[in-house]
């Protein structure tokens, strides 16, 4: 498979600009037919694999996040594999460990096994119910895309993205993520309860025969990765990065205001929330045809971007404000 | 805008075409910003202008050279650069990203960005009519109304070198024009009305009356402008019982601040009249006019022709006797009652149609019933008339004049006699021509031309009408202190002003020598 380096001339960008739009249609529509509804959900893991981010998917078990990464390592063509996180679940388990081995020669020696993290889509299911300590343990992986073992450094496959899982109901063992591990996803997909129509498509999906596995839509990884190199050089103009910057600033306590929204915020979001958001504009720009992100764009993909890197106030989780509400408040009230 | 190549694109000419438009609408906002500055600035100065000794000129260069300096340094630190414009583009939030971040890209030579700065060009394209090109179109109405109040103020304020409008107004209208004053002068028989041209006033002050100094025209400031109607009465002119036809259309108005009622306003400058004896009596009394000599009252008066001649009148007012007063023009007419009728107010208007209808001789007495009163004669009512119609303004003449014709120039006086409050001495007569009116000839007339051919009007004394035209002379005017304290202020300073005018015409008058053909008493 050769992949063709992006040329620099214009209509050679807008050419790929056209053939990622409509691959990137492709897959989400492949994906649609397996995954019944969430259709922001499947959007959103689709976009995350594009700009290279790692996804935290919230929602009650049995809503299908097993067979959407199962299913997006089929429609793209990469590895995928699920760890189901438990409390005994040792960093080793994720990661690797050194194990001996026996040699031909009658010699031993210690080779790296490698642990599930070695994957291009890695599902780390109910990832609150591990320790911190393992939870720290994919931290490296997901930010440095690397584990290191032993003092050597082991470079994870690419692309490579986590879809992280956690169950909103239950809070008893569960070790709820450290704010710097919840700051590595990219985006926050809220997983929904199926209605009704969708709950009935489900069981004629799932109860009769089961479905053939898709083929791969993406000739290859690399493809992948030029794509994701060429969201990366979408243009943004400085009224859109001064939206963006603003709009973080006003999700931090010291900008709130007697009334305003970010009272009910006790920490802020970090600079990856800006990053994230205008990553996340540039493919929204894209999919809209456009070659620059606007405002827009940016509104649209703030709340996925967020919503996990405001720390509410215990006054608002008490009167039961949503981190949704907070954002949605100030994208309303920054221009 | 880092590449040349593109000044030629569609972006960069609606930014350039923006960005004029806003230059423009920056220069015509800086303007209204200097004039509302300006003018804000400058109100107490303008309204203060005659206090603070400022001359008008001065002051108007100076506040023009102020709004100049202020607009031209708001226009030069107002230009827009061509990365300003987006952000004043009268359209949507979104739609004016779209255009910076195009204008941000414009020139780089990244091909995202030409792809970018391509398709907002193409947007610019199709939204070219929806596009605006200024973010706000608000007009400096503060600027106007800044302005509209400086040009108020100046208006409605004296300044140094001239008296307020209203003032000026008064003065124009109650100050004799040279021409217009005429001194009639009419003989007892009738046959002969002289009216003759009396540019020295007589009227000095006597000193056993100083408050009836000359010819107290009673009422109408404004008659003194005085209209000079010289007009035969054909039927009176021994009858005396035709007090002044003439004249005095308009009893009018003085000065609008001077409304008023009580007091003798005379501008007339010359109670005297021409004529052999003429004294003038414009006081109220009944009695003028047994002789028949005419008066005409400059000053306002209503006056009938309250002269006599020679010694035909025996004036109540000893002042009134000046001599060389003849031909006597009383201010007001014989026992007119009427006369004065007009408010103070009321005289300038009179005086200014007595300007209207003051040309010598142009105005016919309507047989000479003239006299007393018609009381629907305009005149009487303050109305303005045409000389035409200025005749036989007087009414309940209760002592009719004989064997004289009322020449009664300048304004009607009616102004109530004793109504005004405002009393003038004047001496001075203005000078007036000699208009010699052969009673058989006489008949009322139209027109000046008409009379002069039927030699009704000497035209000798027509030239040398016009030649002494110009001569007039007022003696300076006193006013009583008391009745000038009683005036609201307002008022007040309109009468101030209106005799430092007179006072200044008389001191500028002094030196002029009397025209040939114009009798002096």
């Amino acid at each position: 498979m050769t992949v063709t380096p992006l040329s620099l001339d214009e209509r050679a960008i807008e050419t790929q600009l056209n053939d990622f739009r409509e691959a990137f249609g492709k897959m989400q529509a492949r994906l649609q037919e397996v995954i019944v509804g969430q259709d922001a959900v499947v959007r959103g893991v689709l976009s995350a694999v594009f700009l290279q981010g790692h996804v935290l998917l919230e929602g009650v078990p049995g809503l299908g996040k097993t067979l959407l990464v199962s299913t997006l390592g089929d429609v793209l063509g990469l590895l995928a594999s699920r760890v189901q996180f438990t409390p005994d679940l040792m960093p080793a388990d994720i990661i690797g460990t050194r194990v001996i081995k026996q040699e031909a020669a009658g010699g031993i020696r210690f080779e790296f096994e490698k642990g599930p993290v070695f994957t291009q889509v890695l599902l780390a299911d109910e990832i609150n119910r591990a320790t911190p300590k393992t939870q720290s343990a994919l931290l490296e992986a997901m930010q440095e895309r690397r584990v290191t073992v032993a003092g050597v450094t082991h470079p994870l496959p690419e692309p490579f993205i986590v879809l992280a899982t956690q169950n909103p109901l239950e809070s008893e063992g569960t070790y709820p993520l450290p704010d710097a591990q919840m700051d590595r996803f990219l985006f926050k997909l809220l997983v929904r309860f199926p209605t009704q129509l969708e709950l009935v498509e489900i069981m004629k999906r799932t109860t009769g025969v089961p479905p053939s596995k898709p083929r791969p839509l993406v000739d290859s990884p690399e493809r992948i990765l030029v794509w994701s190199r060429l969201l990366r050089r979408v243009p943004v103009g400085t009224p859109i990065l001064d939206y963006a910057a603003r709009l973080l600033l006003a999700t931090h306590p010291a900008q709130k205001e007697e009334s305003g929204p970010a009272k009910h915020v006790r920490c802020g979001a970090s600079p990856r929330g800006m990053q994230a958001m205008i990553l996340a504009a540039k493919l929204r720009a894209v999919l809209a045809g456009r070659f620059s992100v606007a405002r827009d764009d940016v509104k649209d993909v703030a709340k996925q971007c967020l919503r996990h890197r405001l720390l509410l106030t215990f006054e608002a989780e008490a009167d039961g404000v949503k981190a949704d509400e907070v954002i949605e408040a100030l994208v309303q009230r920054i221009n | 805008m880092s590449d040349p190549s593109k000044a030629n694109s569609t972006l960069y000419r609606f930014l350039d075409a923006s960005r004029r438009r806003m230059e423009l609408w920056n220069a015509l906002s800086a303007a209204g910003i200097a004039i509302t500055a300006v003018a804000v600035l400058t109100c107490p100065l303008v309204a203060r202008r005659a206090s603070l000794g400022l001359r008008d000129s001065v002051l108007a260069i100076g506040i023009t050279l102020a709004a100049v300096s202020v607009f031209a340094v708001l226009a030069m630190r107002r230009g827009v650069h061509l990365q300003q414009v987006p952000d004043r583009l009268d359209t949507g939030i979104d739609d004016r990203d779209r255009v910076a971040t195009a204008t941000e890209f414009m020139g780089d030579a990244d091909p995202f960005k030409k792809l970018a700065v391509h398709q907002t060009e193409r947007w610019i394209d199709q939204e070219q009519e929806r596009l605006s090109h200024l973010k706000g179109r608000r007009w400096p109405y503060i600027g106007m109304a800044s302005l509209l109040l400086l040009v108020l103020i100046w208006l409605l304020t004296p300044g140094l070198g001239r008296s307020s409008p209203r003032t000026d107004k008064s003065l124009a209208s109650a100050v004799p024009p040279p021409s217009a004053v005429t001194q009639p002068s009419a003989t007892s028989n009738g046959s002969q009305t002289n009216t003759s041209q009396s540019p020295i006033s007589t009227n000095q002050r006597s000193s056993a009356n100083k408050a009836n100094v000359g010819t107290r025209a009673q009422g109408n400031s404004g008659a003194s402008s005085g209209s000079t109607n010289t007009r035969t009465s054909p039927a009176g002119q021994s009858s005396g019982t035709k007090p002044g036809p003439a004249a005095n259309s308009a009893s009018g108005s003085l000065g609008s601040s001077a409304s008023g009622r009580g007091g003798t306003v005379s501008s007339t400058p010359g109670s005297l009249s021409s004529g052999s004896s003429g004294s003038v009596q414009s006081s109220p009394s009944k009695n003028n006019g047994n002789a028949g000599a005419i008066s005409a009252s400059p000053g306002g008066g209503g006056g009938t022709g309250s002269l006599a001649q020679g010694t035909g009148i025996q004036p109540q007012n000893p002042v009134a006797h000046q001599p060389g007063s003849s031909g006597s023009a009383a201010g007001s007419g014989p026992g007119a009652k009427s006369r004065g009728n007009a408010n103070a107010s009321s005289g300038v208007n009179a005086s200014s149609v007595a300007l209207n209808a003051g040309n010598v001789g142009s105005a016919p007495n309507p047989g000479g019933s003239a006299s007393s009163g018609d009381p629907s004669n305009s005149a009487l009512k303050g109305e303005k008339t045409t000389p035409s119609q200025a005749v036989g303004t007087l009414q309940e003449d209760d002592t009719p004049a004989q064997g004289m014709q009322t020449l009664v120039p300048g304004g009607s006086g009616h102004g109530q006699a004793g109504e005004s409050n405002l009393r003038i001495r004047t001496g001075a007569v203005p000078s007036a021509p000699v208009v010699a009116v052969d009673a058989a000839k006489a008949r009322p007339s139209n027109t000046l031309k008409e009379r002069e051919s039927t030699g009704e009007i000497d035209d000798s004394a027509t030239g040398a009408r016009a030649a002494a035209s110009p001569d007039i002379h007022f003696d300076p005017i006193e006013i009583e202190t008391s009745e000038l304290e009683a005036l609201p202020p307002r008022r007040r300073q309109v009468v101030i002003e209106y005799f430092r005018s007179m006072n200044r015409h008389s001191a500028s008058a002094s030196t002029t020598q009397p025209a040939e053909g114009v009798s002096h008493p």
